[in-house]
C-alpha cells in the first residue's frame, strides 16, 4: 500500500527562492538521494553517504537534515508497507523535488563559476 | 530480535512517539541493525546505542527546531503553528460538551461569575485608590511635613509657619518645601454668594507639586506678603464651570471675601480632585515675621534625590532644637516643643491620602478572594460529579489512544472555557455593580475618580479566571484520568459507584468551603458586633431634630466683633421666628467634627512651675441655649445667657470631663481658668466656671470623649470673634424645614452663603460611613459565602444519596428503620461541616487579628463572635443535610432495585 502523506508546495518560486541555501551536509544528502531516481529509502541514504562521501553519518544528524530538506522543499516522500525485518515498521522513501534539483543547480553553478582558474590550486 | 539493547529502542520508541516519520525512523534503525548484526553482533549494539542515542538527542531539537514542525504531528490540512491548532480544536470540543450540558454550565457560570465579579468590583477600588500613582510628576517624591507630640498626647498635628519658615532657610532634605492652608473663602460677584474650597500657598507651592499651569503663572514671593495686591489661581474646574473656559480670563477681577482678586493664572485640570480647592491665594504671610506657635498648616516638600521620608524626618529633627534655642525664645513656647517631645513627621504624600483606607480595602480584598475560592471549590464540587458520569467517555478516549496527557488537558480546556465564561460574565456584572457600589462609599473613600476597569482589572480577572479554572479543573482532571479510573470500562462499571477516594476528594472540598465561610462569618461578626458597640456609645447629646447649617462672616462686610456679634443676634432671632423651631444656637465647632482647638490653660491654684508644660485644653465658643438644643445635659449651675458680659467677669462652662480630670471630686463652679500659662509678660484675665455639662464626643465616635471648656460668644468681642459659625436649630416637629432657615438667612443678609447644610443624624451616620462600608461589603460577602457553602453540601449530600440509592433500598427492604437511613446523612454531613469548621475556627483564630484596626470595643477572638458564628454555620449545614437525608428516608426498596 502506498500512502501518499503531505506534500509541501513546491512549486511556488517565492519557496524557491526562500529556502534554495543549502547547507553542505545537506548538498550531500540530496545528492545521495539523487542518485535513486525511484527513490530511496531512509536507511539506505546513511549507507550510501558513508560508502560514497567517505565519512561517518549520525543517523540523527542524517534524519534531521532530511526534515530540514523536507521544509525547504527539496525532498519529499512515501509511506510503504512496513517487513519483518523492520520490526514490522513502514520505510519512507525519499525522492528529490524540482525544488531540490534547482536548488542543487543553484549550488553547482556557484561552485563552478568559482572554481573556475582555481581548480588546479588545490 | 536477539542482541539489540531493548531498553534503548523502547527509550527511542517513546521519544518518537506514535506518528508515521517516528515508526519508520525506529523501522530504519532495526533494518540497519539487523544488517550490522549478521556481520558482527558486538559492533552493531555499539552502532545502535551511539546512533539511537544520536537520533534521540537530535529529535528533541528537530520536533521543536530547524524544521518548525514535530515529527509526530503532521498535519495534512495543518495551517500555522500545529500547537495552536491542537489548542482551537480543544476549545472547539470544550464548547460543544458544555453546550451539551446547558445546566452545568449556566449554574457553574453564575457561580464563577459571581465570585469574579467580587474581586474584580474591589480589585478595581483597589487599584484606583491604591495602587494608581498620584498625577503628579515624580510622586513618589512628594512627602507632607507633619508635627509630632506625643508627651501632650498629639499625633501628627500640622506646622506652624514661624517653624515652616525656619525649616524651608535651613533644610537640606528637600528640593522644594511649600506651606498651605485649606480654607473656604466667600465668593460672592457671580450670581448667587457661594462658599468654595480655597487653598492660601506659599509661592513655591507650585513648583514643588511639579504643576504648570493652563495659562498665566503661580504668583511669585513679593505677591506673598501682608501688603500686596490681591492675587489668586483658579482652578481648572472653576475655569471652566464659572468662567466658562474663558480665555480672557487673564487680569479678571473676582470678589473673594468680599476683597477684589486679580486672575493671574488656570492650574491644570489634574490637580483636581473631589473636595479640592477651587482657588489659591497667597498666604499673606510675612516671612521676617511668620505667626509664632500656630500649628494651623500643612507642608509639602518633595524629597532631594537619595532622600527617604524617614531620612528626611530625621533631617528636620536637629532644626527643631536649633529653632527652640534661636526662635522659640517664650518659656511656654520652649516648654511645648520639650516636654511636648515635639517631632516631626515626614509622610508621603500618597500614604497620606490613602493611609486609612488602605487597610479596610485590602481586607475586602482577601475576602472577595475568599468568596472567589468558594465559587470555585462549588464549581469544581460540580465538575467532580459530572466527570462521574463522564467516565465512561474518558475511558473509551483512552482505549482509543488518546493520551493520558491529551485527556487532562481537555477536561482542562473545558474548564479554561468556563471560567472564561464566568469572568466576562462577572467583569460585566462588576462594571454594571461598580457604580452602585461607589455611591454606597461617597466621600469616605479618596480617589474614587480613579476606579474604573481598565486594563490592570481586567488582567487580574484574566489571572483570576485561569487561576480559578486550575483550581477547579485540575483536580477532577487528575482523578479522571489516571490508570484506575480508566479501567472502569474494563471492569464494565457504570461509573459513579461511591468510590471511597472519590467522596474523600468531594468532602474535602466541602470541608474547605465551610472553613473559608466560617472564617468570613467570624470576621463580618465582629464587625456587628463593634457596629453595634459604636452605635450604642455614649454621644453627649442628642442628634434628634437638630438641623446644622455653617456661615463664614466676610471681614469686608463683618469688619468689627460688633458686626459679627449683631449679625448672630439678629440670625438667632429670625431662625428662632422660623415656624417648627424650638431652639437654636451656635457653636464654632460642631461635635464628631474633629478640630475643636486647643490651647494653653492655666488652672487656678495649680501653678505651673517654670519651663514646665501648661496643659493644653481643646475650646469651643458657643451662644446661648447651646447645650438646651444640642440635648445635652446641664449638671450643674447655669448656661451662658445675653447678660454674661455685663458683670465684668468672665465666664466659662465646662464638661465633665475636664471637671474630673483638673479638680477630681470637687465641686468645679466658682473656680477660675485663664488662657496661656503663668509668667507670660501679659497675663489673661482668669474666667470663672459658671456650669457643669455633660460630655459631647467632639473627635468622633472611635475616640474618647475630650476634656472641653466652653467661652460664650458674647465675651469674646476683646480676643477675636469667630468669623466662621454652624447653627444649630432643634425642631419642634420631625425635622425643620431648611427653606424656611435659608429664608432667614437671607433676612438677615442677603449675600450670605450658605453651607454644609445637615441634620445632626447625618453627621452622627457620616462619622462611621467608612465603617459601616466595610462592614456591609464585608456581610455581603459572608452571606455569599455562606449561600455557596451551604449550597456547596446540599450538592454533596444528594449526590451521595443518589449514588447510594440501591445500598439504602437494600437496608431499608433488609428491616432498616428510615429514620436511621436519615440520621446517618445527617450525620455524615455533621461530620463534614465539623472538620470544617474546626479547620475554619482555627483560620479565624489567625486572621482576625488584621481586623483589629477596625474593630471597635471588640476582641479580635471575641468568644461570644466565634461560638455564635459557628453554630450558626452549623445549623445551616444540618438545614442543607436534612433534604437529602428525607430523600434518601424515603427511596422506595423495589424502585431502587430497579434502576440498575
Amino acid at each position: 500500500m502506498v500512502v501518499d502523506v503531505w506534500i509541501p508546495d513546491t512549486d511556488s518560486r517565492e519557496t524557491m527562492a526562500r529556502e534554495r541555501v543549502l547547507g553542505e551536509f545537506e548538498h550531500l544528502v540530496l545528492l545521495a538521494v539523487l542518485r535513486h531516481p525511484a527513490g530511496v529509502i531512509g536507511s539506505h541514504i546513511g549507507r550510501e553517504l558513508e560508502a560514497r562521501a567517505g565519512r561517518r553519518v549520525s543517523r540523527g544528524a542524517l534524519y534531521s537534515a532530511l526534515d530540514r530538506l523536507e521544509a525547504k522543499g527539496c525532498l519529499r516522500w512515501t509511506v510503504e508497507a512496513g517487513v519483518p525485518e523492520r520490526g514490522g515498521h513502514p520505510p519512507r522513501r525519499f525522492v528529490v523535488t524540482r525544488t531540490g534539483r534547482a536548488a542543487l543547480r543553484v549550488y553547482h553553478r556557484a561552485v563552478n563559476n568559482l572554481l573556475a582558474g582555481v581548480a588546479g590550486r588545490f | 530480535m536477539p542482541g539489540r539493547p531493548g531498553i534503548l529502542r523502547a527509550l527511542l520508541a517513546r521519544v518518537l512517539g506514535p506518528g508515521v516519520v517516528g515508526r519508520s525512523l525506529l523501522g530504519d534503525l532495526d533494518e540497519e541493525f539487523a544488517d550490522r548484526a549478521a556481520a558482527d553482533p558486538r559492533a552493531a549494539r555499539r552502532w545502535y546505542r551511539r546512533e539511537a542515542a544520536g537520533v534521540m538527542w537530535r529529535a528533541r531539537r528537530i520536533r521543536t527546531g530547524d524544521a518548525g514542525r514535530s515529527w509526530r504531528t503532521h498535519q495534512p490540512k495543518g495551517k500555522g503553528d500545529p500547537m495552536l491548532q491542537v489548542l482551537w480544536n480543544d476549545v472547539k470540543g470544550a464548547v460543544r460538551t458544555l453546550r451539551k450540558e446547558p445546566r452545568f454550565t449556566i449554574v457553574a457560570s453564575i457561580t464563577l461569575a459571581l465570585g469574579v465579579g467580587a474581586v474584580v468590583s474591589i480589585f478595581s477600588v483597589v487599584n484606583g485608590v491604591l495602587l494608581k500613582p498620584l498625577p503628579h510628576p515624580n510622586p513618589d517624591r512628594l512627602v507632607n511635613v507633619w508635627s509630632n507630640a506625643t508627651g501632650l498626647g498629639y499625633n501628627q498635628f500640622p506646622l506652624s509657619p514661624d517653624l515652616y519658615y525656619f525649616y524651608a532657610r535651613h533644610q537640606q532634605v528637600f528640593d522644594e518645601l511649600a506651606m498651605f492652608q485649606r480654607g473656604r473663602v466667600n465668593l460672592t460677584d457671580t450670581g448667587t454668594p457661594e462658599v468654595i474650597a480655597s487653598v492660601a500657598t506659599t509661592a513655591n507651592y507650585f513648583p514643588t507639586l511639579g504643576v504648570r499651569m493652563v495659562m498665566g503663572r503661580g504668583y511669585r514671593d513679593e505677591e506673598d506678603r501682608p501688603d500686596a495686591p490681591r492675587v489668586a489661581v483658579v482652578s481648572h474646574r472653576f475655569w471652566t464651570n464659572r468662567l466658562a473656559g474663558d480665555s480672557a480670563v487673564l487680569g479678571r477681577q473676582i470678589r473673594l471675601d468680599g476683597q477684589p482678586t486679580e486672575i493671574i493664572g488656570v492650574a491644570p485640570a489634574w490637580l483636581d480632585e473631589d473636595d479640592s480647592a477651587e482657588v489659591f491665594v497667597p498666604t499673606r504671610i510675612d516671612p521676617d515675621q511668620p505667626p509664632a506657635g500656630s500649628f494651623g498648616w500643612n507642608a509639602v516638600g518633595r524629597l532631594r534625590d537619595g532622600v527617604s521620608a524617614g531620612e528626611a524626618a530625621a533631617g528636620l529633627v536637629p532644626l527643631v532644637d536649633r529653632f527652640k534655642e534661636e526662635v522659640a525664645v517664650s518659656g511656654n513656647y520652649r516648654a511645648f516643643l520639650t516636654k511636648g517631645e515635639y517631632r516631626p513627621v515626614v509622610n508621603l504624600l500618597k500614604e497620606d491620602v490613602v493611609g486609612s483606607v488602605r487597610e479596610p480595602l485590602w481586607i475586602l480584598l482577601g475576602t472577595v478572594g475568599m468568596v472567589l475560592l468558594i465559587a470555585c471549590a462549588n464549581v469544581a464540587n460540580l465538575f467532580l460529579v459530572r466527570a462521574d458520569g463522564r467516565q465512561r467517555e474518558l475511558a473509551v478516549r483512552s482505549a482509543l489512544g488518546a493520551s493520558r496527557s491529551s485527556l487532562v488537558r481537555r477536561v482542562l480546556t473545558e474548564a479554561l472555557v468556563l471560567a472564561s465564561l464566568g469572568t466576562t460574565l462577572g467583569v460585566a456584572v462588576s462594571a454594571a455593580a461598580l457604580p452602585a457600589l461607589l455611591r454606597l462609599a461617597p466621600g469616605i473613600i479618596p480617589r474614587l475618580d480613579q476606579v474604573s476597569i481598565d486594563v490592570a482589572v481586567v488582567f487580574v480577572a484574566v489571572v483570576a479566571a485561569v487561576l480559578s479554572a486550575m483550581v477547579f479543573g485540575l483536580a477532577p482532571a487528575l482523578r479522571y484520568t489516571n490508570a484506575s479510573a480508566l479501567g472502569a470500562l474494563r471492569h464494565g462499571g457504570r461509573g459513579g459507584t461511591d468510590d471511597p477516594a472519590r467522596r474523600r476528594g468531594r468532602n474535602l472540598l466541602v470541608v474547605g468551603q465551610t472553613a473559608l465561610a466560617l472564617i468570613l462569618l467570624v470576621g463580618s461578626g465582629l464587625l456587628v458586633r463593634s457596629f453595634a458597640n459604636l452605635m450604642a456609645t455614649e454621644l453627649g447629646f442628642e442628634p434628634d431634630r437638630v438641623l446644622t447649617f455653617r456661615v463664614a462672616l466676610p471681614d469686608a462686610a463683618y469688619p468689627e466683633s460688633a458686626d459679627i456679634l449683631g449679625f448672630d443676634e439678629r440670625l438667632r432671632t429670625a431662625l428662632a421666628a422660623v415656624p417648627g423651631v424650638a431652639s437654636v444656637s451656635a457653636v464654632t465647632v460642631l461635635p464628631l467634627a474633629a478640630g475643636a482647638p486647643g490651647t494653653a490653660h492655666e488652672f487656678e491654684g495649680q501653678p505651673i512651675a517654670a519651663g514646665q508644660l501648661p496643659p493644653m485644653v481643646h475650646f469651643k465658643t458657643v451662644a446661648p441655649a447651646y447645650f438646651e438644643t444640642m440635648g445635652i445635659a446641664l449638671l450643674q449651675g447655669r448656661d451662658f445667657h445675653a447678660g454674661d458680659t455685663r458683670d465684668g467677669v468672665r465666664h466659662v462652662i465646662v464638661n465633665r470631663a475636664l471637671a474630673d480630670l483638673y479638680w477630681p471630686g470637687e465641686n468645679p463652679l466658682g473656680r477660675r481658668v485663664r488662657l496661656g500659662a503663668s509668667g507670660a509678660p501679659q497675663p489673661m484675665p482668669w474666667s470663672t466656671v459658671v456650669g457643669l455639662v455633660g460630655t459631647e464626643r467632639q473627635d468622633g465616635l472611635r475616640l474618647p470623649p475630650r476634656p472641653l471648656i466652653y467661652y460664650g460668644f458674647n465675651e469674646t468681642a476683646n480676643n477675636g470673634t469667630p468669623r466662621q459659625l454652624s447653627y444649630v436649630a432643634k425642631g419642634l416637629g420631625p425635622s425643620v424645614s431648611g427653606e424656611g432657615v435659608r429664608q432667614a438667612v437671607w433676612s438677615v443678609d442677603a449675600s450670605m452663603p450658605i453651607t454644609s447644610m445637615q441634620t445632626m443624624d447625618e453627621i452622627v451616620d457620616g462619622s462611621v460611613v467608612q465603617f459601616t462600608f466595610t462592614m456591609l461589603t464585608l456581610g455581603i460577602a459572608a452571606g455569599l459565602a455562606l449561600a455557596l457553602g451551604a449550597i456547596g453540601l446540599y450538592g454533596v449530600l444528594s449526590y451521595t444519596v443518589a449514588l447510594r440509592t440501591r445500598e439504602i433500598g437494600v437496608r431499608l427492604a433488609l428491616g432498616a428503620q428510615p429514620s436511621r437511613v436519615m440520621r446517618s446523612v445527617v450525620l455524615s454531613g455533621a461530620a463534614i461541616t465539623a472538620v470544617g469548621l474546626a479547620i475554619g475556627l482555627a483560620g479565624a483564630f489567625g486572621l482576625t487579628r488584621f481586623l483589629t484596626g477596625i474593630l471597635y470595643e471588640t476582641e479580635p477572638l471575641d468568644p461570644a463572635t466565634f461560638a455564635g458564628m459557628t453554630l450558626a454555620l452549623f445549623v445551616v449545614a444540618l438545614v442543607a443535610s436534612l433534604l437529602p437525608a428525607r430523600r434518601a428516608a424515603a427511596v422506595s426498596p423495589l424502585e431502587s432495585m430497579r434502576t440498575e
